[in-house]
């Protein structure tokens, strides 16, 4: 069916706000929390697998953490948005996991920093000659992707976070700070520390465009 | 990037992630027009992001409907299996968020407290509105001991040179202080204090004593008391 600028704008313009379903879900909605948890959980995913590098892991941390919002959704009362308190909640379940292994994190860290490689090794065996592309640009393109993860690999957790946060998510230097609580000047120094460190980690590499897609 | 660029990283990485403020904006761009590895550094900076987040993105493209599928649905189950937090969970999540949000003015205020606290309690103390801990006062002195039992004793204590010296109020109205002199580790009481009577109210021995042993007292200006060990200690003690 065709769809109508003006359908369009309605459509768009219905879209309930988390206020509006926190509210519901506050209420008893388990609808409602259905909606948040749909409308969530790619970046709560994405949060906790770039602290993680694990996807079961991840997945794992993702569903703690909307149990525990449901939990405690009586005492949220709406003073941060939404996001920012469930993405705290993420990335510290994400973080504590990771503390709970300890030594083990960082030998797991380079389980999922193989399993990564695979994974683009398997899409640079098949791109290459399933859609025509030049080979030795996809090898750079994959060796490029293994520096990637070895150099996130030396960032701790918390400026893992920091960067993903701000990079993939947009969050503000002050909503990051409510996220990681603690102050604007130490989200500016984490990110600073991550930028320089990947920027020494990939030197060699960040000279030229890069053709990532 | 120069040595001497070092200190616009910052601004450049503020620039980049809409945080810099008008003058620093253009006070950056300038510089960027006449720099050529600040510039670098801005398009790596762009780059190192598309890297950091390749990672991820691939990670999240992964992700089948199977998966979110059974991602609800053990999040369902648990919800109706799990029990609800207990009191002080539902409180420490309440306060997180809290502190989270209120974080900067809930600092400032602490902060405000604790300054009127500093400014106002040794006003009130000097006042004689908040009396001198009994505790303190009665540790060997029996004239203080008599004075806290009647409430009309304010102690203040200060440094002065190398000795710890606690000045003592005893009957305001007599306009007389005591001093003690503690040397290392000793406490009030131990050293024979000097009583003097005060001519003005002002802290006529409060000035640096010149040895804890033998205390000199300031000239009386009127007539002498009896000090704290019932001698009559106009002079030396």
């Amino acid at each position: 069916m065709l769809e109508s600028p003006l359908v369009r704008w309605y459509t768009v313009g219905v879209v309930t706000s988390d206020a509006e379903l926190v509210r519901r879900a506050q209420s008893g909605d388990r609808r409602a929390f259905e909606t948040l948890v749909q409308r969530y959980q790619h970046k709560a995913f994405a949060v906790a697998f770039g602290i993680l590098r694990r996807e079961d892991d991840a997945l794992d941390v993702v569903q703690d953490a909307f149990i525990k919002v449901f939990k405690h959704l009586d005492g949220f009362q709406g003073s941060s948005a939404f996001y920012t308190w469930l993405y705290r909640i993420v990335a510290n379940l994400a973080i504590d996991q990771l503390r709970r292994r300890g030594r083990a994190a960082e030998s797991s860290f380079d389980d999922a920093v193989r399993q990564n490689e695979d994974l683009v090794g398997e899409e640079a065996n098949l791109l290459p000659s399933r859609l025509g592309l030049n080979p030795h640009r996809e090898m750079a393109r994959r060796e490029l992707v293994e520096q990637m993860n070895r150099a996130l690999g030396t960032l701790s957790p918390v400026h893992r976070t920091v960067l993903l946060l701000r990079e993939q998510e947009g969050l503000s230097y002050e909503e990051l700070a409510q996220v990681m609580q603690c102050s604007k000047g130490t989200i500016m120094s984490r990110l600073h520390h991550a930028r320089k460190n990947l920027q020494a980690a990939l030197e060699g590499y960040l000279h030229g465009s890069l053709e990532l897609d | 990037m120069s040595g001497g660029c070092d200190s616009w990283e910052m601004l450049i990485e503020r620039q980049r992630d809409g945080e810099l403020g008008r003058a620093d904006r253009q006070r950056l761009e300038q510089h960027l027009a006449s720099c050529d590895s600040c510039r670098a550094y801005e398009q790596q900076l762009e780059q190192i992001a598309q890297l950091a987040l390749l990672p991820t993105r691939q990670a999240v493209e992964r992700l089948t409907p199977g998966q979110l599928d059974r991602l609800w649905a053990g999040i369902a189950s648990r919800l109706e299996t799990e029990p609800t937090p207990g009191v002080l969970e539902r409180l420490a999540t309440w306060f997180a968020e809290f502190w989270g949000a209120n974080r900067r003015v809930l600092i400032a205020a602490g902060a405000a407290a604790c300054l009127t606290l500093l400014v106002a309690y040794p006003l009130l103390r000097q006042d004689g509105s908040v009396g001198a801990p009994a505790a303190t006062v009665a540790s060997g002195s029996p004239v203080a001991v008599e004075a806290a039992a009647a409430g009309e004793v304010i102690v203040d204590s200060l440094q002065s040179g190398e000795h710890d010296m606690v000045l003592v109020n005893v009957h305001p109205e007599d306009m007389t202080t005591v001093i003690w002199l503690l040397g290392d580790g000793e406490e009030p009481g131990a050293v024979a204090p000097a009583a003097i009577p005060r001519q003005d109210g002002a802290d006529a021995g409060m000035r640096p004593q010149p040895s804890a042993e033998q205390p000199s007292v300031e000239q009386p200006a009127g007539p002498s008391q009896p000090g704290p060990t019932g001698q009559d200690t106009d002079g030396e003690p």
